[in-house]
This record gives C-alpha cells, structure tokens and sequence, in this order.
C-alpha cells in the first residue's frame, strides 16, 4: 500500500469549491489533477506523484508486450468485466470482437478528458503512460493496424510533455505513433468529434447516420477507427497479462479535504474512499459521473460499492469514475443552475434543440422551475450525447431534490 | 414497409418544409424544429412514405434522409 500524497493540511473552515464551476460565491476549484492515493495495479511501481515510469522500469515489472489476437483480447477483457472508462461503460469485449474481418484504419487513445471533475487519464500519462501505450498497441497488432494516435487536449501540458517523453522510448515494430493535441473544448472528447479531430478536421461531433447513443466503432471512409480511453488501454493492458481487475479508479472533488485520484480495491465502498480523502463534514449530495452524470444522496451511495453494477443499483452512475461532494451551504438548486448553464455553454452550437433548448433549460432552472417542458423537447435530439446527457442529469437532480415534475415523464421520451 | 427518417441535426435550420410536407408526423417545437421523427424501423404506409420522401428531397437544408427496409 503506497500512499501518494501530502497529507492534508487544509483548515476544516476551508470550503473547497467545484473544479471548473464557479457557485454562489464560492470560485471554481481547479481540476483535482494529482494523484493521491493508489493500492491496486494501475500504479504499480509509483510512490509519489510525479514518480513517471518509464518503458526501462515498465518492461521490468510487466515484462515485454503480450502477443495476442483479436479474439484472444476480447476473451481477456471479457474475462476483466472491462468497460469503457470515458463514461459511456460499453463493454470492451464487444468492441473489439466488431473489428472482426474489418480494415482498421487507426486505434486512438482519447486523453481529452474534456470534464474538469475527472483527472485520472491525465494521471495515467503521467505516472504510467507505458500501460496505456500497451493496450493501444496490443489493439493495433489484433487489427494489423500501422497508425496509433493519442490524442491529448492542450490545457494539461505535462500530461502533453509525459506522453511524448513516452513515445520517444518506444521502438514497437510495425506501430507509428503519432501525438494530436487539441484545443480543449468539453464536447471535443466526444468520440466521433475526437475521429474528426485527429483526421485534420474541427473538433465537433458530427453526422454519422445512426444515434449518438450507439458506441459501435466509427466507420471513416476508408475503414473502421478503434477509440477508446485511456484508462480503458491500460486496463486491456493488464487484463491481457493475467492482472485480476482488483482496483477502481476514482477523480474525487468538492468538499473534501484533499480532492484528487484515487485508485483504491473495488471492495471498498464509497464511504470509504470519500474518507481516505478527508471528510470535511457530513455530505447531503453527491454528483456521480460527472455533470453529466447522476445526483444521489449521500445516505445512499455510502455503503455502494465501487462499480457500474453497484452504482446503478443505487441509481448512481459509474460514468468515469467520478465522484464530487457537493459543498455544504451551497444551495444545491444554484448548483444544478451553475451546472445546466455551464453545459448550455458547452454546446458544439451545431444543433438547434441543442443550441436554444440548453439555454431555455438553464434559464427555466434558474427561475426556480423544473424546466421539464423545455426537457422534453432536447431529449434524445441533436448529434451528439451532450443535449440528451444533460436533461438526464438535470431530471436526475430534481428528483434528488425533491422538485421534479408530477407529470409523467416518459411521455416526452423517444422524439427525434 | 419499415421506414426511418434520419435528421443531420448539425443541418437543420428550423425552415419548416418538411413540416408542410409530412405535415402527419411532424409537429414543429418551439423553435420550429421538426419532432415526432419516425426513428428506427417505424413503420409507413404508402401515403406517409410518399410524404416521408418529399420532406426529404424538398428540404432547403438537405437535412433529411429516408431509409426503407
């Protein structure tokens, strides 16, 4: 057990702020970007934040790449329950076992990480680029793929400079690397936005004939393009030498003394990592997953374990492993207002049910109403996730807070 | 006969031709954007593909698309 931190010295009358979110006063906090605390294999070798291993030291505790084919990795993250780790949790198996018989032009890393509540891509680069690495390069030797892109946003430089480092250790045969920095823009992580992106184009979702909601590998002109993220190749990396999936990787932020990652066993409860990082009082609401994600009391996410199953089953969301404590005597309505507007701004300003219902969505909430009228009219529109992802959310909140709307709600579900 | 209509949303600027067109399923939002989109394998008649495929080629912003199975 390593612990990779400074210990905590914040007073206890310190209200730590959200990451990225400016709210009632209280200024955003920044991205929760250290790594705090790990027990598990993902940092393997690492004792401090900051230590960065390197392929010398990677190859020494991992041993060389394992070969494997398509099938074979598929079994081996199957066998691991792998899930995607961006957010939208599809099943890696599946994945993979789609590239069957497919010419597959490109396998990219997706290290946007577009969400101030989520750090931990950016501290897999650091600390361990090599596992990710690995994955990706295990993905593309199954595919008889050449081309393996990272692609990076340009607000962490570190994690730009850590991965390039990385890149420039590696001598895989038959791989050509490429690192693609973007503009950091939160709908950019979006995976058809990140394909667009690294082939030249604008960083925005973009028309791919089928729903948003459909993770199914993207189809460019000339062939298929395997995306994942970057926790998701390291996990591969593991799964495929044998490692038991034992830890849970957790970005945690708000009102805790010492918010950041934290990789801890999968049997330990929400309770207990929310501890390890220093409760500063008794929490009310915790976000799950992100803005994105889903709000739950505090009294009922406290004994869940660590995990998409166990999440789900308290009506929380996995997503990307993040959880953020909302601060006491913030107003928790002005919290969901700071976070619908904020997500209004993120739109790509593509799509109309987009563009003005975020908006409308934000200004209904602010006003003190439910917004359900303007909700029901972005739900399941647009082309990417971002516009249905956010009323989910929001209706997610409302119900937490005891304001949402008596009418029925599934009514409005299943528009175009 | 399974029909979809798909929408390139990035496309749809809220001209309202095929709410004219397909005037059966389509009712505008409050911003004059199309909903009640048949989705995935919704099934029209004749008529309704007939109406179906004229918002299609009759939409100023070439947003539409019409696949049958």
């Amino acid at each position: 057990m390593t612990t990779a931190t400074t210990r905590n010295t914040l007073p206890t009358d310190h209200v730590p702020g959200l990451p990225g979110l400016p709210v009632a006063g209280l200024p955003a906090a920044p991205r929760p970007d250290i790594l705090r605390y790990t027990e598990g294999p993902l940092f393997a070798g690492v004792t401090r934040d900051g230590d960065r291993i390197d392929l010398a030291r990677h190859r020494a505790l991992w041993g060389e790449l394992p070969t494997s084919d398509l099938d074979g990795l598929a079994g081996y993250a199957d066998a691991a329950g792998l899930r995607g780790a961006g957010g939208a949790g599809f099943p890696t198996a599946r994945k993979l076992r789609s590239m069957q018989g497919r010419r597959v032009t490109q396998v990219i890393i997706n290290g946007n990480e577009g969400e101030e509540t989520s750090a931990k891509d950016g501290q897999l680069l650091r600390h361990v680029p090599h596992q990710v690495l690995d994955g990706a390069a295990l993905v593309a030797h199954a595919t008889g793929t050449r081309r393996v892109v990272v692609r990076l946003a340009h607000d962490r430089p570190d994690v730009v400079s850590a991965v390039r480092q990385a890149l420039s250790e590696r001598s895989d045969r038959g791989i050509s690397w490429k690192l693609s920095v973007d503009e950091h823009r939160f709908v950019s992580g979006e995976a058809n936005a990140v394909i667009r992106g690294v082939s030249g184009g604008d960083a925005l979702p973009h028309d791919l004939g089928r729903p948003p909601s459909d993770p199914r590998p993207r189809l460019g002109k000339k062939g298929s393009v395997f995306l994942s993220n970057v926790e998701t190749f390291a996990r591969l990396s593991l799964a495929t030498r044998g490692v038991r999936p034992t830890s849970a990787l957790i970005t945690l932020s708000g009102a805790v003394a010492s918010p950041g990652v934290y990789e801890v066993p999968t049997s330990w409860t929400a309770a207990q990592v929310v501890a390890r990082a220093g409760l500063l009082t008794d929490p009310d609401l915790v976000i799950t997953g992100g803005w994105h994600g889903r709000w739950v009391p505090w009294a009922r996410l406290a004994a869940c374990p660590l995990g998409w199953d166990a999440f789900e089953a308290v009506g929380a969301r996995w997503g990307a492993g993040v959880l953020v404590v909302l601060p006491p005597g913030i107003p928790p309505r002005q919290v969901l207002t700071a976070i619908a507007n904020r997500l209004a701004g993120e739109s790509a300003g593509q799509c109309g049910p987009c563009v003005l219902g975020l908006p409308a969505l934000a200004r209904e909430l602010a006003r003190g109403g439910s917004g359900e009228s303007v909700a029901t009219e972005i739900d399941g529109r647009g082309l990417c996730a971002h516009p249905t992802a956010t009323v989910a959310a929001v209706r997610s909140a409302l119900t937490v807070l005891g304001d949402a709307p008596s009418s029925d709600r599934t009514t409005g579900r299943g528009r175009a | 006969m399974s029909a979809t209509l798909t929408i390139d949303w990035s496309r749809c600027k809220g001209h309202g031709v095929c709410l004219a067109a397909f005037g059966e399923r389509l009712t505008p939002d409050r911003w004059g954007y199309p909903q009640g989109i048949p989705t995935a394998g919704a099934s029209l008649d004749d008529k309704e593909i007939t109406a179906a495929r004229t918002a299609v080629t009759t939409c100023p912003a070439a947003a539409l698309g019409l696949r049958i199975e």
